[in-house]
């Protein structure tokens, strides 16, 4: 008994170990022992808070059980404050240097995606029950339920930092050759830039501006994770981001020029060059005209097919702290699908014959049920119109899913499901996997100039 | 993975290549690189842009209608980067039937809004090569009208406001596109009780008139 005792802490501490530093975990029960009963992900929950970023109730303060993360759980139970638990079942741990690791995974409805680097950590659980963003700053860590809202009057203004001087050319691109990225031609690189006011912003509330990118695309990868079957292949394609940093750009122009900047300027295309980044995503804070998101998308009214896309490959997003645009909690993906030529929900999208026909968003209501709506990433809310017109009800919650028919996301705890496509008629999905063999390569068909083709 | 097929883009202006001309388009880039942070660049050249369309009038849903964009160049100096724009639209053409045929990329940008969605296309006319003075590139578009298009309106497409070229007075152009059930823009219209009222004025100052030359025949040929 002793002996056996002894046998299970030396496993214990050696799978503890393996997994803390690849990945992997180890199968106990091949040693006729039960695996450890998967922990709460918050080993503390407060009650709800208001805040200036979040309507009352839908704040909480919470500690997350980063020791329990950083050992590579199989599964954790993650006990949101406001919903029946949820188990997940672990997608992928990434170590990321000491101390830095990202972890993600599924199940009951839910997905997470948590990042943790040494006093920071960063999450986003999308659930068919609704969206939460978590984050450690300088106020402690908060789990924040994200609730799309009608815009108050006058959202169609800027928001007053617009006008915000910034300084200029603060910044000059020198980068050491030995940080060059090897060409991976199975994967999406991706180049996120984003500019000072969204620095300025994130480390306002005590955030690390290199971690929310980085969370930015570990967001999207996951998607792409969520949305995959068999007939896409899985993932639908790999999302690796090459390099983030700050860029000398201010937010006074458009996002219209915005593109133009990402598609000409030295220092972004300088920084394609050096990185091999296959697409160039902007992220800053402030809105301009009432534009949320911009992004060039293939192959169709005469645009460039997905074989001429390289120079074209590039978006803008407003994504910050708080929701600007509350269209959209994933406005980052919802661009960067645009790109791989996905196109918004039929009723808001004037292009009867995308790229392919069915190349489309999904929402859906459930069944007999007055619950709330769900739609996918490229899914505008459908807002109630006329008599008999079909609308999204409730908050119409958007998922972390591009629209695959394959897919039934599935609460089994509070009985809701959601199929996220339609065979034939509404699958993102399906052109994003086309696409992305392409984006793979784009990096490779850019000249130093942008635009000569290999 | 399906057969999206390759297209080249070939340099426009084959001419260029002398040491100079190279050696000047260079410097010009770099200002205009320089000047991106800003959010501006600058075309040191007077840029025009003229569009035809055709037909423009009685259309109905499915015509297509061609577009002819042409940007010329004025001088003095090449254009080392132009892009034009059109003007904003949600859902008045079928793209799914649009055919292109561009000096450089037509590209095509989807846009985000707080409440809705928009499209613009966006006419990258240099690519490889510079425009030069007395050049000019074209694009030609086929739109079909579509089923949400209304009545009438407008579609221009222009230089976009950060471009900074020496003339800014020749940077746009439009077309007012109309259904064939479409009125010709005119006098405003006016609401019944208006044009009733407006009548009776008519009459009754006809009536005045009337009844004042009847008194008076010469008033109307006196002279002092």
């Amino acid at each position: 008994m002793q002996s056996k005792t002894v046998l299970c802490s030396i496993l214990c501490v050696l799978s503890s170990a393996a997994s803390s530093f690849v990945g992997a975990s180890v199968d106990l029960e091949g040693f006729g022992f039960e695996p450890p009963a998967p922990s709460n992900l918050f080993s503390f929950v407060g009650a709800p808070e208001s805040t200036e970023t979040a309507p009352p109730g839908n704040t909480w303060p919470i500690e997350v059980d980063v020791t329990m993360l950083a050992a590579s759980p199989q599964m954790l139970v993650l006990n949101l404050p406001d919903r029946s638990a949820a188990l997940l079942s672990r997608d992928s741990w990434r170590p990321r240097g000491p101390g830095k690791f990202l972890w993600t995974g599924r199940g009951d409805g839910c997905s997470g995606i948590f990042n943790v680097i040494p006093g920071h950590a960063v999450g986003t659980i999308a659930c068919l029950s609704g969206n939460y963003r978590m984050r450690s700053g300088t106020a402690g860590t908060h789990l924040t339920r994200i609730v799309a809202s009608a815009p108050p009057p006058g959202a169609f203004d800027d928001v007053a930092s617009v006008e915000e001087p910034l300084p200029l050319d603060t910044q000059t691109v020198t980068i050491p050759a030995h940080l060059q990225s090897p060409i991976v031609e199975d994967r999406i690189d991706v180049l996120v830039l984003y500019t000072a006011l969204v620095r300025q912003d994130i480390q306002a509330q005590g955030g690390n501006v290199q971690l929310e990118m980085q969370h930015l695309i570990d967001e999207t990868q996951q998607a792409m994770v969520n949305s995959a079957s068999a007939r896409t292949g899985f993932p639908l394609t790999d999302v690796f981001m090459v390099h983030t940093q700050e860029v000398a750009r201010g937010e006074s122009g458009t996002l219209n020029s915005d593109l133009l900047y990402l598609r000409e300027s030295t220092e972004p295309q300088s920084l394609r060059s050096v990185w091999k980044a296959d697409i160039i995503m902007l992220v800053r804070k402030t809105k301009s005209q009432n534009k949320c998101g911009l992004a060039y998308t293939p192959g169709f009214g005469g645009a460039p097919g997905p074989a001429d896309f390289a120079p074209l490959a590039v978006g803008v997003a407003v994504r910050v702290t708080k929701e600007v645009c509350t269209y959209a909690p994933y406005n980052f993906q919802h661009e960067f699908g645009h790109i791989l030529g996905g196109n918004h929900n039929e009723e808001n999208n004037d292009n009867t014959t995308p790229l392919e026909p069915w190349a489309l968003a999904h929402w859906s209501n459930p069944m007999a049920s007055p619950k709330s709506g769900h739609r996918t990433i490229l899914s505008y809310v459908v807002p109630e119109g006329g008599p008999g017109e079909p609308y999204c009800h409730g908050e119409c919650i958007q998922v972390l899913h591009y629209a695959n028919a394959d897919i039934t996301y599935l609460d089994p705890i509070d009985n809701t499901s959601f199929v996220t496509g339609v065979m034939n008629l509404k699958e993102n999905a399906r052109v994003i996997a086309e696409v992305a063999p392409y984006a793979w390569l784009w990096s490779d068909r850019i000249f130093a100039n942008g635009f000569e083709f290999q | 993975m399906p057969g999206y097929g390759a297209t080249a883009y070939l340099p426009t202006d084959s001419s260029f290549s002398d040491m100079r001309a190279s050696i000047l388009l260079a410097a010009l880039l770099v200002l205009a690189s320089a000047s991106a942070s800003a959010g501006t660049w600058v075309i040191p050249a007077d840029i025009s842009v003229s569009m035809t369309a055709e037909p423009r009038t009685n259309l109905v849903t499915g015509q297509p209608i061609h577009f002819t964009i042409t940007a010329t160049n004025h001088g003095p100096l090449p254009a080392p980067i132009l892009d034009i724009f059109s003007s904003e639209f949600v859902n008045e053409f079928d793209l799914s039937n649009a055919t292109a045929d561009c000096d450089g990329i037509l590209a095509l940008v989807a846009g985000d809004t707080e409440f809705g969605y928009f499209y613009f296309y966006d006419w990258i006319v240099v690519t490889a090569a510079a425009l030069h003075p007395g050049k000019a590139r074209t694009c030609h578009l086929t739109l079909p009208l579509s089923a949400n298009a209304p009545d009438a309106f407008t579609f221009t497409w222009a230089i976009p406001d950060f471009f900074i070229d020496n003339d800014s007075s020749n940077n746009s152009a439009s077309v007012t596109l109309r259904r064939a059930t479409a009125a010709p823009a005119t006098l405003p219209a006016l609401s019944a009780p208006s044009l009733l009222t407006l009548g009776s004025l008519m009459l009754l100052l006809g009536w005045a008139r009337l009844r004042g030359s009847l008194r008076n025949p010469q008033s109307d040929h006196s002279v002092a």
